[in-house]
């Protein structure tokens, strides 16, 4: 059964839509200011990606940004959709915490039935009727979880259809315990750079429509490219820090569940968060997997313009690789002054690139706990 | 790791609630307080979260129950985690935002970082027995439990697994009183003696050939699952009528007894074979579902009878829809 991306959105600290956000992206823009809706008086970090005021419908509510990109998804997509088993599945690694800060401190309602996704979004009108919901809450690597389990769902046959998504805020909980871990305090996210300061959070959201092949055509959506597989794994390692074993489990799992080899890769987004450890061992674990052919491939790294997104920016990375496969054009990796000596044979994308024959994506992300996860996807 | 497999079976069941107290047939609950060192000895556990350690005991349970050694399991990439829980580190996070309120950041312990991550709970099982297969923490409400019932069937059936370990697993503390205090106002009858409660469930989920070439003790096979916004029936295709239990949500959120009663003739269940989990020890929210077919497997297999089912209901709280699973004796 061949899967295909029917339907994407986005929202960033740089845009609106998967439109708005690519352009930025490719333009050099990036979300990194001042903090804003956090109190700068209680951290030492100082600056992070957060979306504007005027993007968000409540500044303590992730289900808000949520439902936006879900409906971007399906009202413009909704013919098929009344008859079709649906499943919605939401990856985010911090959840509703912003909303229960927000309540613990006085600031904001809070219903525990808003700690979960599933009741808000089983209320948009064209979805309801759908067969189930789940809330996957996978740190960083959250939404390519989702995406993974999205393709189980199709292959087995349980559903004609699945809406994954993606969402996280900056819960102040996570960025002050951030701020505390890391000595370095970094002032931007700089990927691959030999000086990087470690990681600064991001806000943002995703979502994709993923069905048959078939199931694609017969109702008239238009397939925007192929998922070919999502690869898996739990480093069991350590509760933080990252595992190359774990790494190249999850490259091993994409590659044989997609039919495919490293060397039909042509662009990589990496996980790439800014941290002494992780950009190392994902340099290292990809190098080992990849062997020499890795030097073949447009690398480039994402939380540079939007800071890390947590659970979303799997997601963000897929419909990005969409848009770059299709436009021909990949965003540069920002704030890349002096270059980690492991990638000096690589092809960091630092500025952006026109390739007209980009074929083939692989997505990284990894998160907290060893949660790896790798999509590939191919241009339809 | 992708073949595909036709059916998975339950082999391996343990629970715990503690400081909870029943005398039905049916429930034994532990009476006494809960000592994790007991259970996993005293190395590792610093800095643990206490649904963290419940789940690792019951992890450590079910493994033993299923008859799988832990030495033989370390490093298996065909072994996974599915951990069903809502509020597990809540405790957590309001410490850390009061820290940061009332102070400053460089107030907070850097030992809590990895605990405001909502997968702690499953991370912290991999790292402990070694596995290395799918890692998946589900966060979905009161349907949580069934859910992550479901989810780890697919999974084995998907061929990403063939064990998965699914914990359910809620905790009690004055923030999640706090907050659940809000919402019965809001949504339960001030009468209705609402209580939230404590508990973590465990159920081995196996691949049914795997199962039975290893001779493993079989409780009962995972057959429908199906999530309802509004109603709570599964067609109950292999009905026969007397040797159906049907274990159902927290009638707090579902109504009164003759509305239970009226469900469970549309199921076909005989004999008032209903039981409310909730009722004796306290809603157990996100764990309820993976409670319920963990202790709907005992009755399965006390029964010895081949014709039996059962089916766990699980959702309704707080506005949430319902979700079902049908279990059928091996």
């Amino acid at each position: 059964m061949k899967l295909v991306i029917t339907k994407t959105s986005m929202i960033t600290s740089v845009g609106e839509n998967t439109k708005d956000c690519f352009k930025a992206f490719c333009e050099g823009k990036h979300g990194l200011s001042d903090l804003k809706r956090i109190d700068k008086n209680h951290f030492n970090l100082q600056k992070a990606y957060e979306l504007r005021n005027d993007q968000l419908i409540n500044n303590y509510s992730a289900i808000s940004l949520l439902e936006k990109v879900i409906n971007d998804v399906v009202s413009s997509n909704v013919v098929g959709f009344r008859d079709a088993r649906i499943a919605v599945i939401i990856g985010t690694g911090l959840r509703e915490t912003k909303g229960i800060e927000a309540w613990a401190t006085g600031k904001n309602n809070f219903s525990l039935g808003e700690l979960h996704f599933g009741r808000v979004i089983s209320q948009i009108y064209d979805l309801q009727g759908s067969v189930s919901f789940f809330t996957i809450s996978n740190a960083c690597s959250a939404s390519i979880y989702a995406l993974g389990l999205a393709e189980d769902l199709l292959k087995l046959g349980e559903v004609d259809l699945v809406i994954v998504a993606g969402v996280d805020l900056i819960a102040e909980s996570m960025f002050g315990l951030l701020d505390r871990a890391n000595p370095l305090k970094a002032n931007v996210l700089q990927p691959f750079d030999k000086h990087r300061k470690g990681v600064l959070l991001g806000e943002g959201a995703a979502a994709v429509v993923l069905e048959s092949e078939n199931n694609a055509l017969k109702r008239g959506g238009r397939p925007q490219a192929y998922l070919r597989g999502v690869g898996i794994s739990c480093d069991a390692h350590h509760e933080t820090a990252p595992a190359k074993a774990g790494i190249k489990a999850a490259l091993s799992n994409a590659h044989e569940r997609s039919a495919t080899f490293p060397e039909q890769i042509d662009l990589l987004f990496a996980h790439a968060t800014g941290t002494l450890l992780n950009d190392q061992a994902e340099i290292e674990s990809l190098k080992e997997f990849f062997g020499n052919k890795l030097k073949e491939v447009s690398i480039t790294g994402l939380k540079s313009i939007i800071g890390h997104t947590s659970g979303a920016s799997g997601l963000i990375g897929v419909v990005t690789a969409i848009e770059s496969m299709q436009q021909g054009k990949v965003p540069p990796t920002l704030f890349l002054e002096t270059p980690m000596e492991e990638t000096m044979e690589l092809n960091i994308v630092r500025n952006t690139l026109q390739n007209n024959k980009l074929r083939m994506s692989q997505i990284n992300s990894f998160g907290f706990g060893g949660l790896n996860a790798v999509a590939i996807v191919e241009r339809y | 790791m992708n073949k595909f497999r036709a059916a998975c079976s339950i082999t391996g069941v343990s629970f715990d609630f503690p400081n909870e107290y029943d005398n039905n047939q049916h429930i034994k609950l532990s009476t006494n307080e809960f000592i994790p060192e007991k259970i996993l000895g005293k190395k590792g556990l610093m800095f643990k979260d206490r649904a963290t350690l419940l789940a690792l005991c019951a992890a450590r349970q079910a493994l033993s129950d299923a008859g799988i050694d832990e030495e033989t399991v370390k490093g298996s990439n065909d072994i996974g985690v599915v951990v069903s829980s809502n509020l597990g580190n809540l405790d957590t996070l309001y410490k850390v935002i009061e820290t940061i309120r009332k102070e400053h950041v460089n107030s907070l312990s850097p030992m809590d970082l990895p605990k405001a991550s909502s997968n702690i709970i499953a991370s912290n099982i991999a790292i402990r027995f070694g596995l290395l297969g799918p890692n998946f923490t589900l966060c979905n409400g009161s349907t949580s439990g069934i859910d992550a019932i479901s989810l780890g069937e697919k999974l084995i059936r998907a061929g990403r697994a063939n064990k998965m370990l699914v914990i359910g697993v809620e905790t009690k503390n004055e923030f999640v009183e706090k907050l659940v205090e809000s919402q019965s106002k809001e949504w339960l009858d001030p009468d209705f003696p609402y209580k939230i409660s404590e508990g973590v469930a465990c159920v081995i989920l196996e691949s049914t050939t795997d199962a039975n070439e290893r001779g493993a003790k079989i409780y009962g096979a995972v057959k429908h699952y199906k999530y309802n916004e509004n109603m709570i029936t599964l067609e109950l295709k292999e009905n026969n009528g007397n040797n159906v239990r049907w274990y159902t949500p927290y009638k707090a959120f579902l109504g009164t007894r003759e509305q239970i009663q009226y469900l469970s003739n549309d199921f076909g269940i005989n004999n008032n074979n209903t039981l409310d989990i909730s009722e004796i020890v306290g809603d157990l929210y996100g764990a309820l579902g993976v409670a319920q077919c963990a202790l709907g497997s005992l009755w399965l297999i006390s029964n010895e009878n081949l014709e039996s089912i059962f089916v766990a209901t699980s959702g309704g709280n707080w506005g949430d829809g319902f979700s079902s699973i049908i279990i059928k004796a091996p």
